[in-house]
């Protein structure tokens, strides 16, 4: 009955928290806007960025310029950048000026060169200031010289291997031999493994910014022992007949239950503006239940092994949002390369956020994510509240 | 003189803070390690490789041939699967970014001139595989053009064999004679280190962040009541003001200066010299002091003002292009990113650091927006510190 009485009275103050309220529900929601709007392409199966504009400088006007040309209308290409012929010193100016990510030059003789087999390049002025366009530009030209070459390593085997061919013929050959390739490259089909509902970019950040603020909750329990030794009630709760270990609990049972609430609120809100599809809410409470339960357990260990207690709150703070980094609730998981995977399962909002997940894509009921929350919450409860009744 | 002294006991109670301690080195520190790791592009280093699964119907030297190429690849590493199944829950576990299935009969058909079809397996979650799948088409454009090659020459008079033909093909691809030269166009030697983008965005962002929180520790001299005490000296209000601002600035200095070493040293990432960097950097810390002590006279207490500057601070960070780049965002979005000061910030030090420009020309608008903001945030913070009591 005690545990009972001062988890209801710390809920009671959490709830009194007007600042407290904004940090907690008013700050996750805007996140959740922001990065739902601003990333929505990102989650589409292939990343997505907005068509830009592209420098064409032709300093050849040879007859692979032209071929150029004709490639950049391709209407795939199209949706990607707008290809613009442009004079070199135009194209400097605007690239310096970050105007421009990029420009595709042709230099002179280069048609010569490659009927010639000489070696020469393809060159792709970029500016360094922009990060994913130049890169663009250079797979696309990069597929368009992977074709020349192509040609020229024909040609240049047939001649070798006594062939005869007339200057004037190279042109014809290497347009038949170009679409033969294109003919015979093995086709790729990308095939999903696993079937599942596809989450999009607000459903992806209401978990992660709910797993990210649940755990940021963590440190209301520490702030409430901290200001509970600053007001002295502490000693006054430890002189009535309270043993150490029921208060504890107690504020363990109270930190779970604002982590609850605070998460049954989030998950209300983000389904009625967003129309988020968190899939089966059962599934969803109880690695809710899990993962608040972990929280409750860490703060609960964090207080007993750093004895300053305002030190604690602030070290909390501070490894929670490194931990949510971790865990995939800023940068999403699909984007984490295998080695990172493993590295993210240190950050107890990695589990959270990848059952959640499951749950969304239909999958099988993420069990193992719970067992790993309510093992991490358990030993971390234990472990705090023997060694704090020792001390 | 009494300016001076405010600002030098701000400066040395924010300095023996550990929590600001933390916030201004850790934080930023940490941040860019992580994100550097998951989103530079082509970062260097053998753990950025991403594996892919493979697994090869049948035995075939073209199919050998292919495996040995995707093992020589600097951007793949290739596990090779012993069977179909191996390969589904290789790839259901995460372990790699993709499996790549090669059906039997694959070197027969390269043989032929026929067109293969090859399955690139991926699991819902990740699009990491697009990578793997650009390497793979190249791949295949190199395996075409050896097959189109041989296939000229087949019956030809005196010709080599089929597959001397082919795998000299494949091999002429390791040097070609033509090439795609990326050349960055800069004012000076371009100094592209991976991760200078995510470097300069959280320096940023982590400044503005510890020095507009530390702002607000003038709302605890309320709470430990020697707020009053102060305002009770002899005292202008602005030379108060311009104490508390000097103390902070300094304060910004002393974080900005030690994160461009550390960063310099763990990272590679040059911040450069000179008075550009010098006058972006003041006003970048101005901005961020000035911004603080506006938050801190519109609360009412320290949690408050730390509450509003996290959500403030974070979004606009969010919103300038500091974590990702503005270039994912579509043209309404970029339209709100240039209202923030930090994409402003990121414009200047990406000018100076990236594109080498640290002439008047190319920095003066991120200057002239920092400062303006820097006074607007002044001016009405000064406003309401006034009418306070």
């Amino acid at each position: 009955m005690q545990i009972l009485w001062i988890a209801l009275k710390d809920l009671r103050i959490a709830a009194r928290d007007r600042s407290g309220l904004l940090l907690q529900l008013a700050m996750p929601l805007v996140l959740i806007t922001v990065l739902g709007v601003a990333f929505g392409g990102a989650f589409a199966s292939r990343p997505v960025i907005p068509r830009f504009e592209v420098g064409v400088v032709d300093q050849d006007t040879g007859q692979l310029a032209e071929t150029l040309w004709q490639i950049l209308q391709d209407s795939q290409l199209q949706e990607l950048f707008l290809p613009t012929a442009m004079e070199a010193d135009r194209a400097r100016e605007l690239i310096k000026e970050g105007e421009l990510a990029g420009a595709i030059v042709i230099p002179a003789n280069f048609t010569t060169d490659v009927f010639a087999g000489k070696p020469t390049s393809l060159q792709i002025w970029c500016d360094p200031g922009q990060e994913l366009r130049p890169i663009i530009i250079q797979t696309v030209a990069q597929s368009y010289v992977d074709n020349l070459l192509a040609t020229q390593l024909v040609v240049s085997e047939a001649l070798e291997n006594g062939q005869t061919i007339a200057q004037h013929e190279i042109e014809a050959l290497g347009q038949q031999i170009a679409s033969e390739i294109n003919k015979v490259r093995a086709r790729l089909e990308i095939d999903v493994v696993t079937t599942g509902k596809q989450v999009d970019s607000f459903l992806y950040y209401a978990i992660g910014m709910a797993c990210m603020f649940l755990l940021m909750s963590g440190s209301i329990g520490l702030q409430s022992i901290a200001s509970e030794e600053r007001r002295q009630t502490l000693s006054r709760i430890m002189a009535t007949p309270t043993a150490r270990v029921r208060f504890l609990l107690g504020k363990s049972l109270g930190q779970m239950g604002i982590t609850v609430v605070q998460f049954v609120i989030l998950y209300v809100v983000t389904s009625l503006i967003f129309k988020t599809d968190w899939g089966s809410p059962l599934a969803v409470l109880l690695l809710a239940l899990a993962y608040a339960f972990a929280i409750a357990g860490l703060s609960m260990l964090v207080v007993a092994l750093i004895p300053n207690r305002v030190a604690a709150a602030n070290a909390w703070l501070i490894s929670v949002q490194i931990m949510a980094a971790l865990g995939g609730s800023m940068v999403p998981l699909s984007q984490f390369p295998p080695f990172m995977l493993k590295v993210a399962c240190i950050s107890p909002s990695f589990w959270g956020l990848r059952g959640f997940l499951d749950i969304a894509m239909a999958q099988p009921l993420p069990l193992v994510n719970m067992l790993v929350l309510a093992i991490t919450g358990l030993v971390a409860i234990t472990l705090g509240t023997w060694r704090l009744a020792r001390g | 003189m009494k300016t001076l002294n405010i600002a030098w006991r701000t400066l040395r109670v924010a300095l023996f803070d550990r929590k600001n301690m933390l916030m201004m080195f850790l934080m930023p520190l940490a941040f860019s390690l992580i994100f550097g790791l998951l989103l530079s592009p082509n970062a260097s280093g053998g753990s950025s490789r991403l594996p892919l699964a493979v697994y090869l119907a049948d035995d075939d030297p073209i199919t050998t041939m292919l495996m040995e190429r995707l093992q020589a690849s600097p951007r793949l590493i290739i596990r090779a699967m012993a069977n179909e199944s191996a390969l589904q829950t290789e790839v259901q576990s995460s372990e790699v970014v993709a499996g790549l299935l090669l059906p039997a009969g694959f070197g027969e058909q390269v043989r032929e001139g026929r067109t293969p079809t090859v399955k690139l397996l991926r699991e819902i979650d990740t699009n990491l595989f697009v990578a793997a799948e650009q390497e793979l088409q190249s791949l295949f454009t190199q395996f075409a053009s050896a097959s189109v090659t041989a296939n000229q020459l087949k019956g030809v008079p005196g010709a080599d064999p089929w597959l001397d033909i082919f795998s000299r093909t494949l091999l002429a691809w390791d040097e070609p004679a033509l090439r795609v030269e990326l050349c960055p166009i800069g004012n000076s030697e371009p100094r592209i280190q991976d991760g200078t983008h995510i470097g300069i965005g959280f320096t940023i962002m982590f400044v503005m962040m510890a020095i507009s929180m530390a702002a607000g520790c003038v709302l605890e001299e309320r709470e430990w009541g020697t707020w009053p005490r102060i305002l009770a000296a002899p005292l202008e209000k602005g030379q108060l003001m311009a104490g508390y601002v000097l103390g902070y600035f300094g304060l910004g200095w002393f974080q900005l200066g030690i994160l461009m070493i550390l960063q310099r040293l763990i990272f590679g990432t040059e911040f450069g010299s000179g008075w550009g960097l010098v006058a972006l950097s003041s006003l970048l810390i101005l901005c961020a002091v000035s911004l603080g002590m506006l938050m801190a006279v519109t609360v009412k207490t320290f949690q408050q003002q730390q509450a509003v500057s996290a959500i403030v601070l974070n979004v606009t960070s969010m919103l300038g292009g500091l974590f990702f780049p503005v270039e994912m965002f579509s043209p309404a979005l970029t339209k709100i990113a240039v209202l923030t000061p930090q994409f402003w910030a990121r414009q200047g030090f990406v000018n100076l650091v990236l594109r080498g420009s640290n002439s008047w020309a190319a920095l003066q608008k991120p200057l002239l927006i920092l400062a303006a903001y820097s006074a607007i945030f002044f001016i009405i913070g000064w406003q309401r510190l006034r009418t306070s009591k």
